[in-house]
């Protein structure tokens, strides 16, 4: 498939996916230092592309939410990479002072108004958000961004009953990362451990919502099926269900080498999943983009990287007494 | 004095908070009344069709949508009908609405309210008689709100709203038939929103109510002094703000304290109440009392659900017991 978007499009879905795959390797390099508070992160390795190809389909107005596993979907969405680790990190500097981490990270002033780390917390909230625009005729999606786990819960099903209902403009962008040994390509996988479906569309079809399954790790299709879902929505043709399908990362390889796109990949999942290597080897095989180039992108993304890891680690914590704060309105 | 019933006043509150901002909207078609008063609602869908939203039997999910839309613009009045199902919707009310505005540090507010008729209704039995003030107490960044007048559901709503917090409406079943019997405008003093109100100035003894435990207390209150004892009559009106002071103050002054809560015993409002008064060394000349459900769930048949409800007779009898 020729991907819709144009060269310098791709170069910027890149950019967004190598910020985000730098950004998470530090993530995962720092969380064990004894100055990472909480447990651990739910990294986004291996879905940049996805979250690349949303936000890049979608306008200032949409309204996104997101879960847990949030850092790469506030990063395509524009954030700045030392005000997120600050989150991350409690500090004052964060997108929400400290009070969010990385389970609750958003970005309200990116119209990314809250994040709940329940699975299935935000998602009938994301269906509230498109209420209140069919409501108020507004020209704008919500989009929510969830991983395959959701459709365990009963959240789900009461959640996109209303959606279709009442025809509301939302993109449901179900995230499945535990894609099994199968073709990303094939129809018919052979079912998961913990949801006796076997076909996630069909499930979003039984409720009358438009469904189409895409390759998570190819940031044209993602983008493709985003734009198609976005001007349902805003035109008034009401939810759709978009499946991207990745394998999750097996995690241990340490940092990544941007060459391995056109060199020797360490283990298969860089060779075929990595959405990241696969755009730049794409890139690197067009004739308007040299190895150099890459090489020398990816060198000014992890120097931000660098630099946003000094801001958080520089920035201060919200003093104790600020504890009292915003309890209420 | 206002010259409607509750259930009557609360729609008229409804409507007017309706009229002045478009943004508010009903998601839960308007069963102000529940099943016995299906009908109180109406007046809203008649003059506003197009806001008010009838659901799916999917509480959960209709109340997580309310959570969304309030965020992003609108105001949603939610009725869940029985409190009863409101445990259905817990997640979005207990764990995502009142922890909103402190996990963004005050960049996203959460402008909702969630109407609830609990309470022993007669016939409910356990299912249906819930009473869960209490454990929304628990949570912190929930506004709870338990007006027990006509004059004070005309007057609440409003505040209520204009404070963009998510609200918990602790309305009561029964409230409408007290009304009918013609209890609802008692000493109808407008008190500011978030401080208790002295709904009969009495030198004996303090009892402390809210919903529908006012409407008994008064009761019980006009009966107790035809014995001769004096009660003053502290009806909470909202249980987050809770007003200490005002409580706190009265049973100073009178130095008897009971306290009439639907609530079962443990952990319930009265058990807030008295710890209160207790932290705060009141020197009380007899030990206070509490007038609650037994910690028991509440059963089907008549005789055994009056055995547990605290009754206007009830409330007497510990009035008497603290003299």
């Amino acid at each position: 498939m020729t991907p819709p978007l144009p060269n310098e499009q791709l170069w910027e879905a890149l950019r967004r996916m190598l910020l985000i795959r730098r950004f998470e390797e530090t993530c995962d390099a720092i969380s064990h230092e004894p100055y990472f508070p909480g447990h651990h992160t739910h990294l986004y390795i291996g879905q940049e592309a996805t979250g690349a190809g949303v936000a890049m389909a979608l306008e200032p107005e949409d309204v996104v939410f997101s879960t847990h596993r949030n850092h790469g979907h506030t990063l395509s969405r524009g954030a700045d990479p030392g005000r997120a680790l600050a989150e991350i990190l409690g500090k004052a500097t964060g997108y929400c002072r400290g009070r969010a981490g990385t389970l609750h990270g958003c970005a309200p002033e990116l119209n990314m108004p809250y994040n709940s780390a329940i699975v299935g917390g935000n998602l009938p909230i994301a269906v509230g958000a498109a209420l209140t625009a069919k409501h108020q005729g507004l020209s704008r999606a919500s989009v929510m961004m969830f991983g395959d786990g959701v459709m365990e819960e009963g959240v789900f099903y009461e959640s996109i009953n209303l959606a279709s209902l009442w025809q509301l403009p939302i993109i449901l962008v179900c995230e499945n990362n535990a894609w099994p040994k199968e073709d990303i390509q094939t129809s018919q996988p052979e079912g998961r451990g913990s949801l006796a479906t076997k076909q996630l569309v069909n499930v979003a079809e039984t409720f009358g919502i438009p469904a189409i399954a895409v390759d998570g790790a190819d940031v044209g299709s993602v983008y493709d099926a985003t734009v198609a879902a976005r001007q349902r929505a805003v035109s008034g043709g009401g939810p759709t269900f978009i499946e991207a399908r990745t394998r999750g990362w097996p995690g241990g390889t340490g940092k990544t080498d941007l060459s391995w796109a056109w060199g020797e990949p360490p283990t298969p999942w860089h060779r075929r999943d990595d959405a990241v290597l696969r755009l730049a080897a794409e890139l690197e095989r067009s004739a308007t983009t040299s190895q150099k180039q890459l090489l020398e992108l990816d060198s000014r993304v992890s120097q931000t990287m660098s630099e946003a890891l000094q801001f958080a680690m520089d920035s201060p914590y919200p003093p104790a007494e600020e504890a009292y704060a915003n309890v209420w309105p | 004095m206002v010259q409607m019933t509750f259930g009557e006043a609360k729609i008229a509150a409804v409507a007017q908070a309706m009229r002045q901002d478009e943004r508010v909207i009903i998601i839960g078609g308007a069963a102000f009344g529940g099943h016995r008063y299906m009908t109180l609602g109406a007046p809203l869908v008649q003059e506003f069709p197009k806001r008010v939203y009838a659901t799916p039997i999917a509480e959960l999910g209709y109340v997580g949508v309310a959570v969304g839309a309030a965020m992003t613009g609108l105001r949603p009045i939610v009725t869940v009908s029985t409190s009863s199902f409101v445990y259905e919707a817990w997640p979005q009310i207990i764990n995502e609405a009142p922890n909103i505005y402190y996990m963004t540090a005050g960049q996203t507010k959460v402008p909702m309210m969630v109407h609830l008729l609990t309470g022993i209704r007669t016939a409910g039995a356990a299912q249906h008689s819930a009473r869960p003030q209490a454990m929304f107490m628990q949570t912190p960044g929930l506004q709870i709100i338990s007006p027990a007048t006509a004059e004070d559901a005309l007057v609440m709503v409003q505040p209520a709203l204009d404070s963009e917090r998510p609200t918990v409406w602790i309305d009561h079943a029964l409230l409408m038939e007290e009304d009918i019997r013609g209890s609802s405008s008692v000493q109808g003093q407008q008190t500011a929103f978030g401080k208790a109100a002295i709904r009969r100035a009495g030198k004996d003894v303090t009892l402390v109510t809210y919903g529908i435990t006012t409407v008994r207390g008064l009761n019980a209150a006009e009966r107790a002094a035809a014995e001769g004892i004096d009660v003053e009559v502290v009806d909470l009106r909202t249980l987050c703000p809770l007003d200490r002071d005002t409580v706190l103050e009265s049973a100073g002054r009178t130095r008897r304290l009971v306290i009439a809560d639907e609530c079962s015993l443990t952990c319930g409002v009265s058990a807030e109440i008295a710890a209160s008064v207790a932290e705060a060394g009141v020197d009380l000349a007899k030990p206070l009392k509490r007038m609650n459900t037994p910690d028991v769930p509440i059963p089907f048949s008549p005789l055994e659900e009056q055995e547990l409800i605290p009754s206007e007779d009830k409330i007497l009898a510990a009035l008497r017991g603290v003299m």
